[in-house]
């Protein structure tokens, strides 16, 4: 049987592990970018930007 | 507001990467230090370089940091229903069942390599970041990028066939 088409410069493995990636359960954080903004909003500047240094 | 923007922009890769080197439960957590940290260091950021690899040189350390104080390791899991045909033919169920034991094997596998070889291979295959960025996520030359890389899949190989000694490794 003929050997399948691969991407070039992948083996096997390499393309198994590319579909894998597709595969993998990747947890979503979609209120990230809000607490980061609300932490800006309310946390002190930072102490060596408040320092000066 | 800018910087909230830039935050959603990358927020998908940041927590995928902290995902890969910090313990479950940690990664987001890590991931928003490190976004607070790069706003603190956006004075030092050099203008007209790529954002994106700088940031994530930021989250990697800052995950590497929890993993190293929590004292155990990350497991990447496969989600519940993970097969994707790439053409419009539906899989037979005993070819579906087939697919997901040999993704369930090789990430098995994956997961217990060392850490240095799980980082590498998922920061290359399963976040697909290129070398350049995986060498500065993961703060190594971009050579031993190539070097690591290789030595991992090698691991990987012996890994498989250690699980699988009849078997059918065709990687």
């Amino acid at each position: 049987m003929a050997e399948p088409m691969r991407p070039s410069g992948m083996d096997h493995l390499e393309e198994r592990l590319a579909l894998l990636g597709q595969s993998i359960e990747w947890p979503a954080a979609p209120e990230l970018a809000a607490r980061v903004s609300a932490r800006l909003a309310g946390a002190p500047a930072p102490i060596a930007r408040r320092n000066g240094w | 507001m800018a910087y909230e923007e830039l935050v959603r922009r990358h927020q998908d890769v940041a927590v995928r990467t902290a995902h890969l080197i910090a313990p479950d439960g940690d990664a987001e957590d890590a991931c928003q230090e490190a976004f607070l940290k790069a706003h603190a260091a956006l004075g030092r950021f050099r203008s007209g370089s790529p954002f994106r690899p700088w940031l994530l040189r930021i989250v990697a350390n800052e995950a590497r940091n929890r993993r190293r104080s929590a004292g155990r390791r990350t497991g990447l899991v496969l989600r519940a229903a993970e097969d994707r045909p790439s053409n419009d033919a539906a899989p037979s169920p005993e070819s579906a069942v087939l697919a997901h034991e040999s993704r369930t094997a090789l990430l098995a596998a994956v997961n217990r390599l060392r850490d240095e070889d799980r980082e590498v291979i998922g920061a290359r295959y399963f976040l697909e970041l290129s070398e350049s960025e995986t060498a500065d996520a993961l703060r190594i030359p971009r050579g031993t990028v190539k070097s690591r890389l290789s030595r991992a899949l090698s691991r990987l190989r012996d890994t498989m066939a250690a699980a699988e000694p009849e078997g059918n490794l065709d990687g």
